[in-house]
């Protein structure tokens, strides 16, 4: 985490390029599938079963949200500047493992419960889980 | 000639009377007694200290010499009584360099918040140390320079990057056209100016910057909680004519969006600013464009 001063101590510090696809427009695709996937999960606890319209559009949302969120650590944790090779490698590894879950979203659709029905399950696992635990805590 | 020696001789003189007169008027004066109020409240003072038993805490100070680079930083422990001390971090810092270990060094000015030099994390928050009060019922107060700071000496962090990164900003007023000949005043309605509530105070103390988490991964390239408060503070500038511009310079994925709210800037800022929520303001704009 070497902290060293370029150029001179009374020169302001130069701003990284402007692109707005990677600032204020990423930031904005973020926040739309972060909105768009509370209304679906909702739908998916309160009607489960296979609904091909939710499935596909958890099936397609769930893994670029996950992609995004996964993206951000690595550029906090390994930026370009600093770790070039660690930031590709794993940028890269990422891509690969976002289109191996798309795909595997899919099969999960097409073949399987779906993702609708499995939302539904896990959630409501957890919350019979969290109020068995307050019933039984003393 | 004679006339000349004579009228000489005679202001001399004078002049040596004089000298003997203010001499011994100067003495009448030279003996002083302090007036009985003076007196009660010297008295008072120190019959304080007398009356009180001594409240010893140990201070545990971060303690690194440039001079000797080789010798690792260590925490050295100062006792200090405290029913002798001011009630601030401050005074008692300044109680140790006096007393006991002149070599301690730390930065400090004027003594009520206001200068933001003496910032520093004590007790694991970043304060200023003249705000800070002694907290009397703790053994032990432990005082560290701010976190993940390049370190000049003992308490003394490097803010060089953090001041330039201020510059980049560019924190002063920028017009589209000259003032007129006759106008000199930006006029500024009341509604306008409370929008610079809460921004304009910060001091630039660093304690909000240093405390969160993103910055001492990215101080690079992120510009940190105070920067962008005060970039905050002139985007919303009525009298400002450049808005769109500030805007656009924080267009890529460092300057602005490293800030993930964690909010440590926000719980620790020594003057009660809200620079989370000056940077949430900040991508809201940024979002509309």
């Amino acid at each position: 985490m070497a902290q060293y001063i370029k150029g001179s101590v009374n020169e302001a510090v130069v701003l990284p390029p402007r692109d707005k696809v990677a600032g204020s427009y990423h930031w904005d695709f973020e926040r739309l599938l972060s909105v768009t996937l509370i209304p679906l999960t909702i739908a998916s606890v309160v009607k489960g079963g296979a609904h091909p319209i939710t499935d596909l559009c958890l099936g397609v949302i769930l893994p670029f949200h996950c992609h995004i969120g996964f993206d951000a650590m690595i550029t906090d944790y390994f930026p370009h500047r600093r770790n070039p090779v660690l930031n590709r490698g794993f940028s890269w590894g990422l891509r690969a493992v976002t289109l191996i879950v798309l795909y595997g979203c899919y099969e999960f659709n097409t073949n399987d419960v779906g993702l609708t029905e499995l939302v539904k399950k896990v959630l409501c696992c957890i919350i019979v889980i969290t109020r068995c635990k307050k019933n039984t805590m003393p | 000639m004679s006339l000349l020696a004579l009228s000489k001789n005679s202001s001399f003189f004078r002049v040596s009377r004089h000298v003997l007169e203010i001499t011994t008027c100067n003495t009448r004066f030279l003996t002083t007694t302090p007036s009985q109020k003076a007196q009660t409240v010297a008295s008072a003072s120190a019959g304080s200290n007398a009356n009180k038993d001594p409240l010893v805490k140990t201070f545990s100070i971060y303690r690194w010499n440039p001079d000797k680079p080789a010798e690792k930083p260590h925490l050295q422990q100062y006792q200090v009584d405290l029913n002798a001390c001011g009630p601030m971090v401050l005074d008692a810092l300044i109680k140790i360099k006096n007393e006991q270990d002149a070599t301690l060094t730390f930065r400090r000015s004027c003594r009520e918040g206001i200068c933001g030099s003496c910032a520093m994390n004590i007790s694991g928050t970043n304060t200023l140390a003249c705000l800070a009060k002694i907290d009397r019922d703790a053994s032990n107060t432990k005082l560290y320079p701010l976190p993940h700071m390049y370190v000049v000496k003992d308490l003394v962090p490097d803010l060089t990057h953090f001041y330039k990164q201020y510059k980049s900003i560019e924190p002063f007023l920028k017009k589209e056209t000259k003032p007129k000949a006759g106008e000199r005043e930006h006029y500024q309605s009341i509604a306008d100016r409370k929008k610079l509530d809460g921004l304009y105070e910060c001091i630039l103390c660093a304690c909000c910057s240093t405390s969160c988490p993103s910055y001492w991964w990215n101080s690079d390239e992120y510009l940190g909680p105070a920067v962008l408060l005060q970039a905050y503070r002139w985007m919303i500038d009525s009298r400002d004519d450049y808005a769109k511009q500030r805007r656009e310079a924080l267009q890529n994925p460092f300057s602005v969006y490293r800030c993930h709210t964690i909010m440590n800037c926000t719980k620790t800022c020594p003057k009660g600013l809200n620079p989370g929520r000056a940077i949430a303001m900040i991508k809201k704009e940024m979002a509309l464009e």
